[in-house]
């Protein structure tokens, strides 16, 4: 499958019934496959007038309880980020997919991470979070996908799935996942109040004290999924040298990198956060343990080398090597690889 | 003496692979040879990509190019009209699904007019919406309204990237030759990653085209 197919065909299996969107490269297969499956299932596929109807209808559908979402890329994500706001005020549960591409402005649409900061540090206006989970498969592209519904109701909060385009565009075989059958009911949904206390959700407080009340049980959530749900993988790390950061596709390409360097007797490692937040600092900390050098590489001038610089703070050198919607290739990153070890080695030669 | 190819098929059957081989092998016993990439709909992963290596090998490349390659507008290859009135062999490689289909449809006429054609749906029935009957049923009907053309052959190219196995092609196959006969069409060819050409050749009545794959980047490859 595509990784835009098996994210959208992971969301129907995960129950999602609504998609709200507006088309836009490189995501527009997610839209089109939901247009086509999901009435199938008794869905609701609309396509709205612009991006800001569309998540606004999201705003309004997460709001009864159903599994619901959106993708759409870049600029568009830009556009959703008012009503990602109000979603993440109003502790709705729901899915918002970035395949993102490059940037700013219109950029261009091959593939891009400079959306990095734009998902884990706000976005929109407030004081607010996503789950951000970062897949680099197109198998990922349906697990997460299916996990972020959980994860959304778990904690009632929006969840980002942020992959670049190549890996929506990608193809990979993978093994389909179960169909999940139950759904948890929620009292809080808006569902009609016949017979019960009636619910309402909102974003205002009149108060500033009464806001402060609200945004304080926000920030107490952040903190229990930072303290719960951060995740990473470590790849030949326990002995390495130097540790290359990269998430999402990047990861993949880094890997092939790393097996390249460990021929050449080079201890390298790899290390890919998967929830780029909460980030995992302390994972990669630990995974940098034996390191004289990190190197963060990225498809961005430099957005999450600011993480890696705070997972470590100060203990190694942290380095930065990006490209701008131009995937480097294993060979390009094992170069600055082998740079930076006759780098160190020259220093030890020269009895630093 | 046959002049156009077409490729056609859903979105992810493996219409370009397929073009970049099959023009590559025309070009073996052909002085002139041209493939016209028309997949207007993704600039990703398209048979373009290659544009380089199919200049040095002598073969013209009908593409949208320079700026406007990645420019997401649906700009059709400057030269296409003038190539199409002329009388060198051409491959082309449609978009997937309707969107790409209906491209070809303004240009059908002129394909038809400069003499013998093969329009030849690609059919990987691995992939979503081509996985049985009625499903492939619908994306055919679709696909020859689009491009007001009626198919005249079948590729079958059953795999699963790099998890394919001889089985994997012959029982994905067998599922191709089903539709075939109910569509009433020939297949014309079969193709085959080129390591297992020898592990499936005595087991596949069809012809055996080995394909090359060009446009997998290395690091997706396990």
């Amino acid at each position: 499958m595509k990784g835009n197919e098996a994210l959208a065909e992971g969301a129907i299996r995960a129950g999602c019934r609504g998609f709200f969107g507006y088309p836009i490269t490189p995501s527009s297969e997610i839209a089109e496959y939901m247009a086509r499956e999901l009435p199938k299932v008794g869905g609701v596929f609309l396509q709205g007038e612009s991006e800001v109807a569309s998540i606004n209808m999201v705003y309004g559908a997460a709001a009864t309880g159903k599994r619901v979402m959106t993708a759409s890329s870049s600029p568009g994500i830009s556009l959703k980020q008012e009503g990602l706001s109000y979603i993440a005020k109003a502790e709705l549960p729901c899915l918002i997919v970035n395949i993102s591409r490059g940037g700013p402005g219109l950029g261009a649409i091959q593939a891009g991470q400079s959306d990095y900061f734009q998902a884990t540090k706000g976005g929109g206006h407030g004081d607010y979070h996503l789950i951000v989970l970062a897949p680099s498969s197109v198998q990922e592209m349906m697990d997460f996908t299916m996990e972020s519904f959980e994860l959304a109701e778990k904690y009632r909060i929006p969840v980002m799935v942020m992959a670049d385009g190549t890996m929506g565009q990608m193809m990979e075989p993978i093994i389909m996942r179960e169909t999940v059958e139950e759904i948890p009911v929620k009292p809080w949904a808006l569902t009609g109040c016949k017979g019960r206390e009636k619910n309402v959700i909102d974003t205002f407080h009149s108060s500033g004290e009464e806001l402060e009340k609200y945004d304080q049980i926000l920030a107490r959530k952040h903190q229990v999924i930072s303290d719960s749900e951060k995740r990473g993988e470590a790849y030949q790390t326990e002995d390495a040298e130097i540790v290359v950061v990269a998430f999402g596709l990047m990861a993949r390409i880094v890997k092939k990198s790393v097996d390249l360097a460990r021929k050449q007797g080079i201890k390298a490692g790899m290390f890919r956060p998967i929830t780029l937040w909460p980030f995992p600092y302390e994972m990669l900390d630990e995974a940098s343990h034996a390191a004289q050098q990190i190197l963060s590489v990225e498809l961005n001038q430099g957005q999450m080398v600011e993480d890696v610089k705070l997972a470590v703070n100060g203990r190694v050198p942290v380095s930065f090597y990006g490209r701008i919607s131009v995937l480097p290739s294993p060979e390009e990153i094992l170069q600055q690889i082998v740079a930076f070890v006759r780098k160190e080695k020259g220093s030890y030669a020269n009895g630093i | 003496m046959l002049l156009t190819t077409i490729f056609s098929g859903g979105f992810g059957s493996g219409k370009s692979e397929i073009a970049l081989n099959y023009v590559r092998f025309l070009k073996q016993s052909q002085s002139s040879v041209i493939l016209a990439d028309l997949d207007l709909v993704n600039p990703y992963f398209a048979s373009r990509d290659q544009r380089d290596l199919l200049e040095r090998e002598g073969i013209q490349v009908a593409a949208p190019f320079g700026s406007l390659r990645f420019s997401d507008v649906p700009a059709l290859p400057v030269d296409i009209i003038k190539l199409l009135y002329g009388k060198v062999p051409m491959v082309i490689d449609l978009a997937g699904d309707e969107a790409g289909a209906t491209v070809f449809g303004s240009l059908q006429e002129k394909v038809k007019q400069r003499g013998e054609y093969e329009m030849l749906l690609v059919v990987n029935p691995y992939r979503p919406f081509a996985e049985n009957l009625p499903n492939m049923r619908e994306m055919l009907n679709i696909l020859e309204q689009s491009a007001r053309t009626s198919f005249t052959g079948i590729v079958s190219n059953p795999n699963l990237i790099e998890d394919t196995t001889t089985d994997v092609i012959l029982e994905g196959h067998a599922l191709v030759k089903e539709y075939a006969r109910s569509f009433q069409l020939p297949i014309r060819m079969v193709t085959v990653e080129q390591s297992f050409v020898t592990q499936v050749a005595g087991k596949i009545q069809e012809k055996i085209f080995p394909i090359r794959p060009l446009l997998r980047p290395d690091y997706l490859k396990k």
